[in-house]
């Protein structure tokens, strides 16, 4: 977890009723699958339970900085808080070993330099979750989608809107879930010399959609949890040996996830969804947009990094705290498309978005940078007979 | 089915009190409704089980405090000829000529108990025979000795004296668990990975029903040996070091490897009375098996070459063949395993993996060159990931690489975040250095191979943005 809380003390203050905590909070999960289970599974045992979720009523919420732990009650949601969250709480420790919160309260953001103000449209375009390399999948949408970027298709008006887009960003998962291998570790080298990685075709497509939205627009381009590069966060740009065609056009940035830009004067702060969706199977809260914008309060990306999210090892520092306020935060491949402009205390601005998952939904999201409009754009791909 | 042997007329006031009070304390527990008075009780009655048995053992122990061979003959004597007595009455009570559909049989006997083969079909059956004729049978004993119906064995492996494998029943519909006697998934002195595959062949063949199964796991097994795909934790044999070298008559694996260690740092080298964890490697042909022991952890350090060969024949065979000779029949199950008929057993027919070592021979001579990554031909630039044939597939071969490194690096990070979790702490350093735990050496393999993926990686450039 690194020394992201240096600068704040514990106060273990005695005789005093109210004590301050101020550090990584830590869920303990009942039901979180564990590899020494994995382990044991495989010589024998019960297999461990698949599930989409692993809280419980059971799972309990622990306090924790370099010397001691302390379980956490009283005025905190227990289900909703996830495990790495830096947190202050004001209460008091009670006979039964307990610490009863009275008050809890997160780090303040800096303010961002201001959003400049434009004097015409300019457009970002999100989409995540392409899922190439799937079979016997319909290409028709993304085909759609490529036409309207590149100016082929649409109403006059809609070419006039689309060419003002000035950057898109593919928030990973280019590839979809079907080219994993999870074999990959078990398999004699032997047997698999001649055997080709799964990813191979996906990327071969991915590599020609690419092609035709570079030529026409930057496109930065994120690793998401199913595409080739490193497995843990954070995730390593995709190498550009992989996109040979894509790669002739100075105009394909393939970039880190997370990912930070700016953008015309607009600082742009997002990942390719693995900690929302990590936190959302771990805590009882439905709402991604809420999951987002809890990440944004606690001015931590990836909270749950390394613990049941996987992570590089950083000794010194976290580079997923969050330090300055960003103007746009979003995270890729959720379920549904959904925005809000969030506001704190102090009155800064930021606009939360949660792309949804392409190959799923057929849709991008289109942002307008100068009136902060965020709109769906469903490609469907349906014909009437 | 067991008798209990009491042996009345010696040790007349020892030997029959723990037993009578087992007895009460026996029925006591199975009348109570508690469910924690009950499990006192029981804790009780398994106590005084100990104490009864233990009586019997010192008097048959030579060099014990109170030998007294008398007592412990007569016991067994005893045992044994009520044994007998029950293989008659049982034999000669439930047979085809009284109305039974089979001929009952005695299959095994041993000191206080009988094994009897009703050759019914059902479980229910069988265990209802068993009740009844424990008790018919426990009339013509005088008292208080009583045999008792106990369990049903359904499948029962009998592999020979003191060893057998069984579903245990003692409720007609599930079984209660899988029993296994004198087998090696229960003894220690073997590698972790003995017990489990003989483990789990079992379960193949007794739960599954799967004797086909069984063997083609065996042989997988055999063959990620050979291709040192098992991880070393599996591969860790550990023994405790009770005296020093000299005192051993024979030169032993552990005691070497701790004079061994004692010489490379006298810190860190295992103390008397310690338990020392040892891999075998390979070494020159002939040498002995105590000249290849080494620490575990030095051996991931310097990835020395496991003795693929000992683990399969030293430590697998032996207990996979008592096990798969009853199943497959004599002698066809090393033929089986083994892959080969009789006459092709030859080593090079078995596919095997080299790890080269980083220390000794000829190593320090060596001059390490760069070699292409798809077809391993020998690179004229330093900074190249593949060689020019290669270049149109470098994309391909890329994303094979990187495959693994990805798949390696989650299970990195998923071992080192149990650790943290087991600790119980997210900001210490992982401390703990349980050479039990299964993941103790999992977790710098993967640390070692992961840095060995990266290098392989980094050949192919940073990645530009």
């Amino acid at each position: 977890m690194g020394d992201r809380d240096q600068n704040i003390q514990t106060l273990p203050v005695e005789g005093t009723r109210e004590v301050l905590y101020h550090r990584d909070l830590l869920q303990a999960h009942e039901l979180k699958p564990s590899i020494l289970d994995e382990v044991s599974e495989e010589y024998n045992l019960i297999p461990q339970p698949k599930k989409d979720r692993y809280t419980s009523d059971s799972d309990t919420l622990i306090l924790e900085d370099e010397l001691q732990r302390i379980t956490l009650v009283g005025n905190i949601n227990i289900q909703t808080a996830c495990t790495g969250m830096v947190v202050a709480v004001l209460g008091e420790e009670k006979e039964n070993g307990k610490f009863h919160v009275e008050d809890t309260c997160f780090m303040n953001l800096q303010q961002p330099s201001p959003l400049p103000a434009l004097e015409e449209d300019r457009y970002i375009f999100f989409v995540s979750g392409l899922g190439l390399g799937q079979q016997g999948k319909n290409l028709m949408g993304l085909q759609l989608l490529v036409d309207l970027i590149t100016g082929q298709l649409g109403s006059e008006e809609e070419q006039k809107k689309f060419s003002k887009v000035i950057r898109i960003i593919l928030a990973g998962d280019g590839l979809s879930r079907d080219t994993q291998d999870t074999s990959v570790l078990h398999t004699a080298k032997y047997l698999s010399w001649k055997v080709q990685a799964t990813t191979v075709e996906g990327v071969k497509e991915l590599d020609d959609i690419l092609t035709q939205l570079v030529s026409n627009v930057p496109v930065d381009i994120m690793p998401g949890e199913f595409d080739p590069t490193n497995g843990i966060l954070p995730q390593q740009p995709l190498h550009k040996c992989m996109f040979p065609k894509a790669n002739a056009y100075p105009t394909l940035n393939c970039v880190t996830n997370p990912y930070e830009a700016d953008i015309a004067g607009c600082r742009v702060i997002g990942t390719s969804g693995q900690p929302v969706t990590d936190i959302y199977q771990f805590t009882t809260n439905e709402d991604r947009l809420e999951i987002l914008e809890e990440t944004l309060k606690t001015g931590h990306i990836a909270p749950t990094a390394p613990d049941t999210l996987p992570c590089y090892p950083f000794l010194k520092e976290d580079p997923f705290i969050l330090s300055e306020m960003p103007h746009i935060y979003f995270a890729g491949n959720q379920t549904k498309f959904q925005s809000k402009l969030w506001e704190d205390e102090s009155g800064q601005k930021c606009l939360l978005l949660t792309i949804p998952r392409f190959s799923q939904t057929q849709a991008g999201v289109l942002l307008n940078l100068r009136t902060m409009d965020a709109t769906a754009v469903v490609f469907s791909s349906e014909f009437m007979e | 089915m067991e008798i209990k042997c009491l042996a009345q007329g010696h040790n007349l006031v020892i030997l029959p009190r723990p037993a009578i009070l087992r007895l009460q304390s026996k029925s006591r527990s199975e009348e109570r409704g508690d469910p924690f008075k009950k499990k006192v009780l029981d804790g009780r009655q398994l106590a005084l089980k100990v104490s009864a048995n233990s009586v019997y053992g010192f008097t048959g122990a030579q060099v014990g405090k109170l030998p007294c061979l008398a007592i412990s003959q007569s016991v067994t004597a005893f045992g044994r000829m009520m044994i007998e007595k029950t293989k008659q009455l049982v034999e000669g009570a439930y047979n085809i000529k009284s109305g039974y559909s089979h001929d009952a049989q005695v299959i095994y006997g041993d000191t206080d108990s009988v094994m009897v083969n009703f050759g019914v079909d059902t479980v229910a059956e069988s265990m209802k025979l068993g009740q009844e004729a424990a008790s018919n049978i426990s009339k013509s004993f005088q008292e208080p000795i009583k045999l008792e119906f106990e369990k049903v064995y359904f499948p029962y492996l009998l592999i020979n004296k003191k060893r057998y494998a069984g579903l245990f029943f003692t409720k007609p519909d599930t079984y209660d668990k899988m029993d296994c006697k004198g087998i090696e998934t229960v003894r220690r002195d073997n590698c972790p990975l003995v017990s489990n595959v003989v483990g789990q062949c079992l379960q193949k063949i007794l739960i599954d029903r799967d004797p086909d199964g069984a063997v083609n796991y065996a042989k997988q097994v055999i063959s990620d040996i050979l291709c040192n795909r098992v991880d070393i934790s599996q591969l860790v044999i550990t023994k405790e070091l009770t005296k020093t070298g000299e005192e051993y008559a024979g030169r032993q694996a552990h005691v070497e490897l701790a004079e061994r260690m004692r010489k490379r740092d006298a810190g860190s080298a295992p103390a008397l009375g310690d338990r020392v964890p040892y891999v075998i490697i390979g070494g020159a042909k002939g040498a002995a098996t105590y000249e290849k022991s080494e620490d575990p952890m030095y051996v991931l350090e310097h990835s020395l070459p496991i003795d693929t060969k000992y683990y399969v024949e030293n430590q697998l065979k032996g207990p996979l063949l008592r096990i798969f000779d009853p199943v497959l029949g004599e002698n066809k199950a090393e033929a089986i395993l083994l892959r080969l008929p009789p006459v092709l057993r030859r080593e090079h027919t078995l596919v095997k993996t080299y790890v080269a070592p980083k220390i000794g021979g000829l190593t320090m001579f060596a001059k390490k060159k760069k070699r292409c990554i798809g077809c391993n031909a020998v690179l004229d630039k330093e900074n190249a990931a593949v060689c020019p044939y290669c270049k149109t597939k470098e994309s391909e071969i890329y994303q094979k690489e990187v495959a693994q490194m990805s798949a390696l690096e989650v299970k990195f990070a998923r071992l080192w975040t149990q650790c943290q979790r087991c600790q119980g702490s997210l900001h210490e350093d992982i401390l703990c250095t349980s050479r039990d735990c299964p993941i103790f050496y999992m977790r710098k393999k993967i640390q070692k191979d992961l840095a060995d993926k990266n290098t392989v990686i980094k050949q192919f450039g940073n990645p530009v943005w």
